[in-house]
């Protein structure tokens, strides 16, 4: 590979730049004969930077010797440096500064620099022991003190302008003007020399520096301190809250960085030295904080679960003879006066006839106004025990249902429900129609589907296999197509979710209740009032033997008419006599009243 | 074939007439003859019950549409509701072990929740509201007629009504106030109400004390009605 000569710059230089060149050179150093110190400072060489070509310097070689004393200076360039010279001297004189300083550039091996240059640096450089932020170079390379030093460097109409520019600031602002920067103790170095300035200028510059202290003295006083709102407050950040340093109090030295590359800064977030600690955890009392108050609350608390705690014993006294005899004798008058009737099968006692209760009369008619097939739900919701009670109590009103000619339809809640309805319906004197539905499995949830759909509820229930499907049912859509609601029940729960469940979904259809003597007092607010959602009731035996008296028929009720009656009696008489006696026998209460306080 | 049904139905009174006489031996204490016939009629009861679930439920909801599918038919009720009704049960049965009870939660919680839904919504239409208006209701709905004796029972009977009505209410208001040193106490009116309520309360329970004695009585005379024809039918032979 060839090496190829070294390229002349000045020949790869458009023609039209050259031509320029050539130009600025005659214009700068052919017709003012002037010397720049850019291009003096431009021509010095620098510690490494590599030495321009020949070619590009040679322009600037006549103004190189810009220290030779052959080629004599301009007559303003001579003004300027004396002028200078006399200030370097007079601030040497003040700060006592060594005439040698000057040659300091020079020393350090730094570039050359003209003289005027040198010297406007030493001016400008702030006096020893006072720190300046600006950076030594970046002052040096200010250009404004160079370009103000002299009112003869600019203008006229530039000088005027910048003073009233000064003047336009000062009165806007309401401030003195301020100089660029300061040298010395606030002394200012004014951008013109101020033996130039006339007499009158001086005095009114020193009356309005009189003028301005007072000013801004009570500026700062009138001045109050900021006062943030409390919401402004609350967000501060909690440096700023709570100080990093209190005076006063002695500052944990920071730790310096001794290797790696921070090494020799402060502050740095330590992350060995913290983390490395350990030590036992704080410990904090476990001791709750009560109140007087709360303590005695806590105390009646505790008092009250302490008695649910405390299982009673269960006191295993044989009877004593004289209550077993008492015992037996209660027994015997019961079953005495109930097997007599039994027994004879008397009929004896007259059924009630007389003056009915409101529940039974409006049964009564309710039924005796269904027409002839009218579809009637009766709802088996008893168990076996009380199957008795029931079938007298409901006997007579299935005979005069059946009398009537509607056509019954059984459903239940319960498993055994079915089965009790057919037993019942055997007892029954008059022959009939009838559908058992079956069983209803769900509940009070269940009833109410039946109410809005029994269809989809009982589409896949099974019994003797027509469910809603019989002939006489065929119309049944909701519960409300029943001509009448007749529920079995001797649990008053069972009949009040009929109640909540169907009867509340009926508008026209009645609900008549059929029920054991334990239900009925529970169930009775259903009837009575004008919102009665029951509108027939009927309640035990007694029930069903009024309702027998009313409709004139013989039935199970009117067969345990006598023995109800006789035991209802005996039971009274035994009551009162026990209650006689007790009253009686005072020291038996009293003793009893001591045997239990003592045992407490 | 009749033979066999009155076979059936003399050792169904049979059996019947003993089980009836075991109970009633109750009368001489907790013997063991008693407790003999309790347990047989538990027993009996819970597989009647579930004979009777399995053949008007399980069956008919479950087996049967089951069936129908494998055989290619459709169930009456749908596939879907058929694969809901699967996968609810099977969830439920998941809840006779203990691993895996939890799993059993979704069903029993559409269980407990849909009841409770229809029984809070039919208490306040069925209950709550229709009582509270039967509540008021017996006092006189015209103001300003002439007082005769049927608006005298009916106001009577009204401010009685009034009476039991809060009282009953008050007696099962626990709350007292706090005092400064002694322990909470209820009111000086609220304890008067609450004793007047008691009074009502005790009433009401007396009376279904009452009704359940009826019951019990109407129990015994029926099972000694049946005693004595069955003793007769067999007598008579």
């Amino acid at each position: 590979m060839a090496s190829q000569p070294p390229r002349n710059p000045e020949e790869e230089l458009p023609d039209w730049l050259k031509k320029l060149r050539a130009e600025q050179e005659d214009d700068v150093f052919g017709e003012q004969n002037g010397i720049s110190p850019f291009e003096g400072e431009k021509d010095a060489p620098e510690a490494g930077t590599p030495a321009e070509p020949e070619e590009m310097s040679a322009p600037s070689e006549p103004f190189e010797g810009a220290d030779d004393e052959e080629q004599e200076p301009p007559e303003w360039l001579l003004n300027i440096r004396r002028r200078q010279e006399r200030e370097m001297a007079r601030q040497r004189g003040e700060t006592g500064e060594p005439q040698g300083a000057m040659g300091e550039g020079e020393e350090s091996g730094e570039a050359p620099l003209p003289d005027w240059l040198d010297e406007l640096r030493e001016t400008d450089a702030p006096p020893e022991g006072e720190e300046t932020s600006l950076p030594s170079k970046a002052f040096r390379e200010e250009p404004l003190p160079s370009m103000g030093d002299s009112e003869d460097e600019l203008p006229k109409w530039l000088s005027g302008i910048k003073e009233e520019a000064g003047d336009a600031e000062e009165e806007a602002t309401g401030a003195p003007h301020m100089p660029a920067f300061t040298v010395g103790d606030g002394e200012e170095e004014l951008p013109f020399d101020t033996g130039e300035l006339p007499d009158w200028l001086l005095e009114e510059k020193g009356e309005e520096a009189e003028e301005i202290a007072p000013r801004q003295a009570e500026g700062a006083a009138e001045l109050e301190p900021a006062e943030l709102p409390d919401w402004l407050r609350a967000m501060r950040p909690m440096e700023a809250v709570t100080p990093a340093f209190i005076p006063g109090e002695e500052r944990e030295p920071e730790s310096q960085e001794t290797v790696g590359p921070l090494s020799g800064l402060h502050g740095v977030v330590p992350a060995e030295s913290e983390v490395g600690r350990f030590g036992r955890p704080p410990l904090y009392s476990m001791k709750l904080q009560a109140t007087e108050s709360q303590q005695r609350h806590a105390a009646l608390l505790d008092a009250m679960l302490a008695e649910e705690r405390v299982v009673p014993q269960a006191v295993s006294k044989p009877p004593s003879l004289r209550d077993r005899v008492l015992h037996w004798l209660v027994a015997g008058v019961l079953i005495l006066a109930l097997l007599v009737p039994v027994l004879t099968r008397s009929s004896n006692a007259p059924l009630p006839v007389e003056s009915p209760p409101m529940g039974i009369q409006a049964t009564f008619e309710l039924i005796d106004n269904l027409a002839a097939g009218s579809p009637v739900l009766v709802a088996v919701e008893y168990q076996p025990a009380t199957s008795g009670e029931l079938q007298a109590a409901a006997g007579a009103v299935l005979d005069h249902l059946w009398v009537k000619g509607a056509h019954l339809a059984l459903l239940s809640t319960q498993p055994t429900g079915p089965a009790l309805g057919e037993r019942l319906l055997d007892e029954v004197q008059t022959a009939g129609s009838y559908t058992n539905l079956g069983y209803l499995a769900g509940g009070s949830t269940a009833l109410a589907g039946f109410a809005t759909a029994p269809r989809s509820i009982l589409s896949l229930a099974v019994g003797d296999g027509s469910g809603l499907d019989a002939p006489q049912l065929q119309s049944i859509q909701t519960a409300d197509d029943f001509a009448m609601v007749v529920v079995l029940s001797d649990d008053p729960a069972t009949a009040r979710d009929w109640v909540e469940q169907v009867g509340t979904a009926m508008e026209s259809t009645p609900l008549v209740m059929v029920l054991s003597a334990q239900a009925e007092p529970l169930i009775r607010p259903y009837f009575q009032g004008e919102v009665g959602l029951v509108k027939g009731l009927v309640g035990g035996v007694l029930g069903g033997a009024y309702y027998e008296g009313v409709s004139g028929s013989r039935g199970l009720a009117s067969s345990y008419w006598d023995a109800f009656s006789i035991g209802l009696s005996a039971t009274a008489l035994v009551l009162l006599v026990g209650g006689i006696l007790s009253a009686a026998r005072p020291e038996q209460d009293e003793s009893a009243k001591g045997k239990k306080g003592g045992g407490r | 074939m009749m033979a066999g049904f009155e076979a059936l139905d003399v050792l169904g009174l049979l059996l019947a007439f003993v089980f009836t006489v075991l109970v009633l031996l109750y009368a001489f204490g907790d013997i063991p003859y008693f407790r003999l016939a309790i347990h047989i009629f538990i027993g009996v009861a819970a597989g009647y019950a579930s004979a009777v679930a399995l053949r008007d439920v399980v069956y008919p909801y479950l087996v049967a549409p089951a069936l129908s599918l494998l055989g290619g038919g459709t169930p009456p009720q749908g596939l879907g509701w058929l694969v809901l009704q699967v996968i609810l049960v099977v969830l439920l049965l998941l809840k006779l072990s203990r691993r895996s009870a939890r799993l059993g939660n979704p069903a029993t919680a559409v269980l407990v929740g849909v009841g409770a839904a229809v029984a809070i919504g039919g208490a306040v239409q069925g209950t709550l509201i229709p009582q509270t208006m039967n509540a008021i209701s017996f006092f006189p709905q015209a103001v300003g007629v002439e007082l005769d004796n049927d608006l005298l029972y009916s106001l009577a009977l009204g401010i009685f009504m009034l009476v039991g009505v809060v009282s009953t209410l008050a007696y099962f208001h626990f709350g007292a106030g706090k005092g400064s040193e002694q322990a909470p106490q209820r009111s000086g009116l609220l304890l008067f109400l609450s004793e007047v309520g008691q009074l009502f309360i005790a009433i009401t329970f007396g009376v279904v004390f009452a009704g359940v004695y009826l019951a019990a009585l109407s129990a015994l005379i029926e099972r000694l009605f049946f005693l004595w024809n069955t003793l007769g039918a067999f007598l008579a032979g």
